[in-house]
Parts: structure tokens; sequence; C-alpha cells
């Protein structure tokens, strides 16, 4: 798998495409701000959301039972996956049992996650995404590069050209409201012929079964209502004890992502419609195997608002996809290591550890601590570079010692002095890429603190 | 099977039990009838609302004389003719279709309707034009006193409804009427 | 300049003078060991000092940094405070020294850490500082002292608004200090991060200029000389008509 270095370097090849892409993103960002500033006791609804999620998370084999066991009260069918492709053979049988011929899908990250598409492509069922930003890439056989602006790396030139194709838009029309409207058209066809719905879950309720989720295209609703058979994904950390706890949350949540006061549509599935079915699946695929984990289990109590993405200047300018993973961006970079820390080693490096994320995560994980700690952890499992382990070992060989210090300092100074531009300029040298080195003084300070000492005595 | 190897998974990890600080107080200073009813206002109109202000008598009257094939929910005789078995067919030619709103949240702009409001679930979303009717005395602050305000067990499906459908899909560009309405009006009382 | 009228408490300061400014930027050590000395402080250089191993450990090679931080440990152990010109390293020795065997050296020197702003502003309290800067400047907040050390409040965060850095910068007389588009976006430095991820750093190093120019900044600012070192290495090879100053040589009153 090619490096997020190579990747990144790729994306910023289109500088003007880049500039864009910081910019929109930052809009968001600077969106979330006002309307987080509006709420006087925002930082202490981060400290209790957090809270409440630690809590969860400290019981969660208590609060599952009791979501199954209310679930299964209110006439909702409740299955357990273990891994991906249990979820994917569950998904299936529930297919196969109902008859089903047409499926719609809002967006889950879980369903990208465990691959759901792709399985049941392979077995001949195709799934509609309905979501515009996921239904336009789906058309385009791209992955999301946000999973909450999951098309943020398109323009809209590009995603006409795609309706054009798919839907028999006008050739070269771009407008968005004509390119919605034109979704719109087809999606409510899918949606009036669907007999399964498939959404993700934003919140799950412990005490009353209940599954929340969030959307401002009304995509979720529209499905679940339409067809007979509903079926709602959620991973085993996206429990909440209470109702009154989505209070906190949905307070959070929409403004923390986009920067409105609250998504659209909050939707609450309790029970299945009258004659129709409800299923419930909950997912673990790794999760628990970071619970009470003293680094990083916190990465746990992520409720997926994308907020560190849109503030990440790395993710900003590197773009979505230049991670490899289906969560991209700071958050993705301490959870893609726990599925695979080999193929995922690069991620935790790339970051400037700027802590912006950590910062603005409305659950409050240190996601920047948790990249140092991958760091640590990915070095000494041996996972990354020999060169840059040997270079470090060098390095803190000669810095841990004065006189080794000093000599290096020296032989680093009369480099830069002496040796001509060019062989200090060589392509490997990554620094003078983009940037010239330092000037190098006459002496150290330390030279000079000598010089001034002995002097003064 | 599966269900029984994930707890033991938790059961084996999962850290000591730790205690929630209690519930954040929302700062509701100034925040007294008039001053809720003027951030509803404005949040419903930030998220792409009409709000119409009007006397309990005016509603009617200015709902009928305002839309044309308007169907009015609130009234029993329009439940009956589209339930939970109603063809979707029928509920896709919806043009305008009006609820009475339970109660809304000043923060935010969002309107509760449940299922005794709704005779098929999918009316309020696949209606081109939705309106609510609501009373003022039914504004809380925020979402934490909204949900306290509900008994969701009583229900099977709930919805907060903020504004129009919308999304900004394409380019961060917003644009209304993604999949559910393409307006919304709120007759305020 | 005796800055303040009122006698300041003297305190026994280590000064710790980090690798890269030892090296590349004895200017930015000298300015800070003059402005203390002129506040009344007694400052001590420890002649063995090296590195606080930041470089090593944020590339993930803390075990190799563990010998360095054994020599920060045992040169600095003997001074009430230790004060260094880098938000970065100060707020490393304090983090993440926590691998160390905590002994009651290794607990001192983590709360006796010290930023030179943060220094000033909270253990000094100055007031005046009787400097000249008639410039066009714009702050740097990087990120380390700003998220880690708290030098001024994040825009992130939803929470009165400060700045130790914009505080003491102010008692220059005739100094402007221009308001950014982003006020504390990442310069994209990050140690390692730089040399391994070169065309994202030096794009949001890029990023940067940008706003100040925009602004009109003349001079940038900032607690950390090493994203001065790589925003320089960008003007430099764009030919940029800008400067760069550590604070500690505007606060001691070094003209350009």
């Amino acid at each position: 798998m090619m490096s997020h270095a190579c990747k990144a370097k790729q994306f910023l090849a289109n500088e003007s495409r880049v500039d864009w892409h910081n910019r929109t993103l930052w809009l968001v960002r600077q969106k979330r701000d006002r309307v987080a500033a509006a709420v006087p006791e925002w930082e202490h609804l981060r400290e209790q959301a957090a809270s409440i999620k630690k809590e969860a998370l400290a019981n969660l084999d208590v609060y599952l039972e009791q979501l199954e066991t209310e679930a299964t009260r209110n006439g909702v069918t409740v299955l357990w996956a273990k891994d991906a492709g249990e979820f994917n053979r569950i998904i299936l049988h529930i297919i196969q049992k109902h008859g089903v011929k047409n499926i719609v899908k809002s967006k889950s990250m879980l369903t990208e996650e465990c691959g759901l598409n792709p399985f049941l492509h392979d077995r001949g069922i195709e799934v509609v995404d309905t979501d515009l930003g996921e239904r336009i890439i789906q058309f385009r056989k791209e992955t999301p590069s946000h999973i909450v602006l999951p098309a943020i790396h398109l323009k809209k030139e590009e995603i006409g050209e795609t309706f054009h194709e798919k839907l028999n838009t006008e050739k070269g029309a771009s407008d968005p409201t004509y390119l919605t409207q034109a979704a719109r058209r087809h999606l409510r066809e899918k949606f009036l012929a669907a007999d399964m719905a498939l959404t993700g879950v934003n919140f799950a309720v412990a005490e009353t079964g209940t599954v929340v989720v969030c959307t401002n295209e009304g995509n979720a609703d529209m499905g679940v209502h339409a067809a007979p058979v509903q079926v709602h994904c959620m991973g085993i950390e996206k429990i909440v004890p209470k109702q009154d706890d989505l209070g906190i949350f949905t307070r959070l949540l929409a403004r923390n992502a986009t920067g409105q006061a609250v998504t659209t549509y909050t939707s609450h599935y309790r029970k299945p419609k009258p004659g129709g079915a409800m299923y419930i699946v909950i997912v673990d695929n790794g999760r628990s195997n970071y619970l009470g984990h003293p680094k990083y289990s916190d990465s746990l109590k992520c409720i997926r608002c994308g907020g560190c993405m849109n503030t990440c200047p790395v993710y900003r300018r590197s773009g979505g996809h230049s991670y490899g993973y289906v969560i991209p961006g700071p958050i993705g970079s301490i959870l893609a290591p726990q599925k695979e820390a080999q193929k995922y080693r690069d991620l935790p490096f790339a970051s400037s550890l700027c802590g912006s994320c950590s910062n603005v995560c409305p659950v409050k994980i240190a996601i920047h601590e948790q990249l140092y700690f991958w760091r640590q952890d990915l070095t000494q499992q041996k996972r990354t570079s020999f060169l840059k382990r040997f270079s470090m070992k060098v390095a803190g060989f000669l810095l841990s010692e004065n006189t080794r210090y000093n000599l290096t300092g020296i032989l680093v100074r009369w480099a830069l002095r002496y040796l001509p531009h060019g062989l200090l300029y060589l392509p490997f040298n990554a620094w003078g890429r983009g940037r010239e080195l330092p000037v190098p003084p006459r002496q150290s300070f330390k030279q000079w603190y000598e010089g001034r000492k002995k002097t003064k005595n | 099977m599966s269900k029984e190897e994930i707890l033991a998974s938790i059961r084996k990890r999962k850290g000591a039990t730790v205690e929630v600080q209690n519930t954040v107080q929302i700062q509701a200073s100034g925040w007294g009838g008039t001053e809720l009813r003027k951030q509803f206002i404005e949040n419903l109109k930030a998220a792409g609302a009409e709000v119409v202000c009007l006397k309990k008598e005016e509603v009617d009257p200015y709902i009928a004389s305002t839309w044309e094939n308007v169907l009015d929910f609130s009234q029993p005789e329009v439940m009956t003719e589209y339930t939970a078995t109603c063809p979707l067919e029928k509920l896709n030619k919806i043009e305008q279709a009006v609820f009475r709103g339970n109660f809304g949240v000043a923060e935010n702009g969002a309107i509760w309707l449940e299922d005794k409001d709704l005779p098929h679930r999918i009316a309020p979303f696949i209606a081109q034009h939705l309106i609510f009717k609501l009373d003022t005395n039914e504004i809380v602050a925020t979402m934490q006193d909204a949900y306290r305000r509900m008994d969701l067990k009583d229900t099977g499906f709930g919805v907060f409804i903020s504004g129009p459908s919308k999304t900004a899909d394409i380019e961060q560009s917003l644009v209304y009427g993604a999949h559910g309405a393409k307006e919304l009006t709120v007759c305020l009382t | 300049m005796q800055s303040n009228d009122k006698k300041m408490k003297q305190h026994k300061i280590g000064l710790f003078v980090p690798c890269y400014i030892d090296m590349f930027y004895p200017r930015v050590g000298i300015a800070t060991l003059e402005l203390l000395e002129k506040l009344g402080q007694e400052v001590g250089y420890p002649p063995e000092q090296t590195c606080c191993g930041q470089p090593l450990a944020n590339s993930g090679s803390e075990q190799e940094a563990l010998a360095t931080y054994r020599n920060f440990v045992r040169n600095f152990r003997d001074f009430d405070y230790i004060v260094t010109p880098s938000g970065s390293c100060a707020y490393h020795v304090r983090r993440h020294y926590d691998i160390l065997e905590q002994t009651e050296d290794v607990k001192k020197i983590r709360e006796t850490t010290y930023e030179l702003c943060e220094f000033l502003t909270d253990i000094l309290q100055v007031d005046d500082l009787k400097i000249r800067f008639p410039h066009r400047v714009g702050i740097h907040n990087s990120c380390h002292g700003l998220r880690g050390l708290k030098l001024a409040s994040a825009s992130e965060r939803m929470e009165p608004r400060y700045s130790k850095l914009r505080r003491l910068l102010e008692k220059a007389e005739g100094i402007e200090i221009v308001e950014l588009d982003r006020n504390d976006e990442c310069c994209g430095f990050g140690g390692t991060f730089s040399i391994f991820e070169p065309d994202v750093s030096v794009k949001m190093g890029k990023d940067r200029l940008d706003d100040h120019e925009r602004n009109g900044v003349e001079i940038i600012t900032a607690a950390d000389m090493s994203c001065l070192m790589h925003l320089e290495g960008i003007i430099r090879r764009q030919k940029k008509n800008i400067q760069v100053r550590h604070i500690a040589e505007i606060l001691n009153g070094h003209s350009l």
C-alpha cells in the first residue's frame, strides 16, 4: 500500500484543488465554532458527554444486554455479529429470509468498514446508497473521503459529469440544486420500490431499546418507513444508557459536525411499523479488544461527528483518500492500527501532533496523545522502517551525551557552511524540497557561553 | 453464540465502573417565554423554515387560503384515510401535509412528532411541503429539556424535525429538498 | 533597563537552550539569558546539557530518548525553575517524562520546567519591559505551547480569550499586533513530520505565511524557534519579504 505521504503528494499536485478543499472544510470548522460559542455550557457538555461514554463503556455488557431485552420487548429482533464476515452473513440471511429484492441504505460507516456492499454485490445483490454524497461516490465506484461529507473531494463539474452518465442530466450541467433535484427523483423511485432499508445508528438507548439516526436529507426515514423490513446496524460502542443522555449528545453532534444547531431529522426507531420487521444488528469487529486498554480505550467514545477531520490541518491538505482507511483523518489514524497495525503503520505519523483534533472532539478523546502512543508502539513492534529506527538510534546516541552532541553540532554547522549547495540539496534531503536549510552561525550558544564566562572571569 | 463471545470479550476487558458527573444545568438566564419564542423563531429560520405568527383562530383559515391541496393530519378523517396500510403511491402524491407539533425546541427549532400524530410514519417525510401548527407555550429551551419532557416508552417511532430536508453534499452548497420536504412552514400561535 | 520598579523575587534558574537553538540560533539563547538577567534572575547554564529528547520521542523512539531524558534530569535537578525559549520542549519535559522512574528529581523537574513567556507571565508576573518595537507583528501560536501549555486560548475551545505572548508583546512601544485569518493553525513543522511528510508540511507552512503576508505582517514571532526555522526555510526558498524573530529577541529589546 502506498504511504500516506505519497498519496498526500499526489493530492497536493493540484494545488488549487487543495486550497479549495482546505478552505471549504475550514468554513465548516468556522461554522462549528460559531454555533458552539452560542452554547454557554459547551465545554461542560463535552465533559458530560465524555463521562457518559466512559461509564457506558465501563458497563458495556450490562447496557448491551439491557438494549437487547428492551428492544426484544418492543418486537425488534436483535442479532450479534462478532466480526465483519458474520455481520455480512447476517444481513444476507435477513435478505433471503424476507425475499428482499430492493435494498436502500442510509449512511453507515459500519457497513463500509465491514465491506457489506461488495459482499452483497458478489452475490448478485445491489444496495442503493441514498445519502446524496454516498450515491455520488457509489456511482463513481469510489470510497468516502470524509465520514460526514463523503464526496467532499469532488467538484460539482465532476458530479455533473457522473450524473449525466448515470441519471441522464444535461451534459455540462453542474448546478448543485439541479443535480440534487435529479438525485431526488432518482432516489425517490428507489425508496418507493424498496423492500428493505439499512441504516447506521448514531445512538442506541439501553433504557428504552431505541436506536437514533440523525440525517439532514431524510433518507434514513424515507427508506425505513417505505420498506417493510428495517435493519439498523450498530457498533457495540454506540450505546448510551439513558434517554436523557440523548439531550447531551444531540446538542453536540450536529454542532460539531457541520455547524448546525441540530440535524434536520433526529429519528427514534423503537418498534417495527405495523406489519413490518425491525432488526438491530450489534457488531463487535475488534472493538472489544480495545475496551479497558490503558492507552486506546477512549477511542471507543467516538460519536463519528467528523469534527476532527474538518479541523485537521493535514487532512484538509492531504484529502481523505490519502489515509487509505475507511475512516480518515485523526480519529481514523488511531482506529486503523487497532484493526491492522502493519497495514496502517504510517497513519499515526501522518500528523503534526498539533492537538487541534483533541480540542474539537465532543467526547474529549485525546486523539493526538493516542497518535503519539501508537508511534511508540509501532516503533517498538519494529513496524516502522528500519532506516527511521536506525537513524533515531544514532540520534539517541549522539544527543544523550555532551561531547558527542557538541561534535555533532560542529559537524552540522561545518557541513552547512562549506558543502556545496548541490550536495546539501540532493533529493534525499526532504527538508530541502521546499525549504532552505538554516544559515549556520559562527558558534553555537554553548561556545558563546563558554567565551562569555572566560571574559567575565 | 456470537453474543456470548462478544459479551465475554467485553467482560474480560472492560474497565472499572466510572461515576457519571451530574448533568450540566442549562443556563436559561433570560430565557423566559418571550425569549424562548424569539430563539425558536430565529433557529427555525436558520434551519430554512418559514414562520408565520398567528392567533389560534386564524390558523386553519390561513392554511386553507394559502395552500390548495393541503392535507391536515390533525383532522381525524385524514388520519383514517392515510393509515399505516395506505399504499406508498398514494402517500407519494401528498403535496402539503399539516401536523400539530407536540412541542418545539428553542435552541435549534426542532419540532417533535411521534406515532400518535402520524397516520403512516412516512407522511412527514414524503410530503413535498410540511406545515406545523405549534403553540408558543409548547416551546422548551434545549434538547436536554426536550428529552426530560417526552416519554419514548409509549411510542414506537418519534422524530425531531428542524427545517426542510437539506443537503450540502455537492461542494458544500446548501440545497433544500434532498429527499424529504422541500419547504417547511410553522404556524406559531 | 531594569524592568520593574518593585524588586522582582530572584529565583535560581536553569537555562535550557534546545539543541537546534544551540546549534543554529544561538542569538535566541543569548536573548533569553540576557532578558532573564535583566529581570534580576540568577541564571545558570548547565554546560553538559544537550536536548530534551523530543525529536526522538515524537518519531516513536521514546525508548531511544531515555538516555537523553536522563542527561536532562542530571543537568537540571538543582534549580528553582528551568526556563527554555521553547514551548514544545517545555511541554515535552512536563508531559512525556512520565516514562522515567518518577524520582523526586524527575517530579520536581516536570513541575518546574517553564516556557519563557509562561515564566515571565505566571512566575515573574512581568508587567513592564521598557522596550520599543515599532513593527507590524504577527504571532504564530506554536501548537505545543498553545494547546499543551495553554499559553493562549485555543480557537477550538469555548473559553475566555487570552494570550500570554500577546500580553507581553503589547508592552513594546509602537508595536502593532496583526490579526490573522486563522489565529492558531499549525505551521506544519511537527518535528520529523517535516521530513517524513515534506509535501504536506511545506504546504502548511506556505499557507501560514500567506495568511501573515495577506494581513501585512512584517515580522512573524513565536515562542518556538522550530516553527520559525521551518517558516524561514520557506521564506528564503520563495524569497518572500517577511522576517521571523523569536519572541525572546523582541522582549529583550533587539531592534531589527
